[in-house]
């Protein structure tokens, strides 16, 4: 049996310990599987969790998120309170009457924020790299919906 | 050459396009979801106006019929509704409101023909299968995410053997 020494009026029956979140799955708002929690990141000097290691999956990149961006952590999974923006890469991208403008390639965020600062997308045979910025894209789902039409897009889209 | 055109208050030609063009369009749910491609077009008898669409799915081949009432837009490449259809949650899983996963959805039970869901039948692995509420969910999004007062039935989850 544990004996507890705490600091302060901390509760022990309220805290979590590492194995309540190690292993444990990484869920976004929309319900998708994002990964699970490989590693918990912990300020040296403060202490605190400031993020946590997700490990998405065999050959894929890891992806870290900084705790302010996890909405609840439950006996299950470790629920998200955004969507990660990287998640876009390889989503396919259609204009607004739903013709196929490209693929993306590559998403670029504003600094280390879930902010986009625009996207990478190859189209075409010759898969020719184009940007988008965010103020082209209307609705991001299960893929992405551009406010413009094709000729519209690629008239204005320069290269990466 | 040119087209002579017999109308009179209709759109003219330039302004429409064929059916034929149509087959083999796209179509892609209202969240961008690429759900297959148009295998017919279906045409009311007596008004003469296009009625619905088959669609043939990707990747199973199974066919389903959209009425026009859920198109968005309309071009000879593609279709986008302005639906999520349900009768494609099947497969989808089901997880509860703490993360715990209950088992995949296996079939839609809805209003009649129409996209309004009424219950989901769950069908969890080497159990029963169960059926869920509309009520009883939160949000259909990658899954199927439900109330935070939803409680399964005891039967849907591994319990070790005492002893």
């Amino acid at each position: 049996m544990l004996r507890h020494l705490f600091f302060g009026k901390e509760n022990p029956d309220e805290t979590l310990t590492s194995d309540d979140i190690l292993g444990k799955e990484v869920i976004d708002p929309e319900g998708g599987f994002l990964g699970v929690v490989e590693k918990i990141h912990i300020d040296a000097k403060t202490v605190d969790i400031t993020a946590f290691s997700v490990d998405k999956g065999f050959l894929k990149k890891g992806l870290l998120i900084g705790k302010g961006y996890v909405e609840r952590i439950t006996p299950h999974a470790v629920f998200l309170r955004i969507r990660p923006v990287l998640n876009m890469r390889g989503m396919k991208v259609f204009d607004y009457e739903g013709r196929k403008v490209g693929t993306v390639k590559q998403v670029v965020l504003r600094g280390r924020k879930n902010r986009l600062k625009h996207l990478v997308i190859v189209s075409g045979v010759l898969r020719k790299e184009r940007i988008i910025p965010p103020e082209l894209i209307k609705f991001v789902g299960e893929n992405i919906f551009l406010n413009q039409k094709k000729g519209d897009v690629l008239k204005q889209g320069r290269g990466s | 050459m040119a087209i002579e055109e017999v109308r009179e208050s209709s759109l003219p030609l330039e302004r429409t396009f064929s059916l034929r063009s149509l087959l083999g369009a796209r179509v892609l749910s209202k969240n961008g979801k690429v759900i297959g491609k148009v295998a017919n077009v279906n045409i009311d008898r007596k008004t003469m106006k296009v009625q619905g669409l088959v669609i043939m799915c990707s990747p199973l081949f199974k066919r389903i019929y959209i009425d026009q009432r859920y198109f968005e837009r309309m071009t000879p490449e593609s279709v986008v509704l302005s639906i999520e259809p349900s009768v494609l949650l099947r497969g989808k899983k089901v997880i509860t409101y703490d993360g715990q996963a209950l088992g995949k959805v296996r079939d839609v039970v809805r209003v009649d023909h129409s996209n309004t869901i009424r219950a989901l039948t769950v069908k969890p692995l080497f159990r029963g299968e169960f059926s869920i509420a509309i009520k009883d969910i939160r949000l259909i999004g990658t899954s199927v995410i439900l109330r935070e007062n939803y409680h399964a039935p005891a039967s849907v989850f591994w319990k070790r053997k005492s002893g």
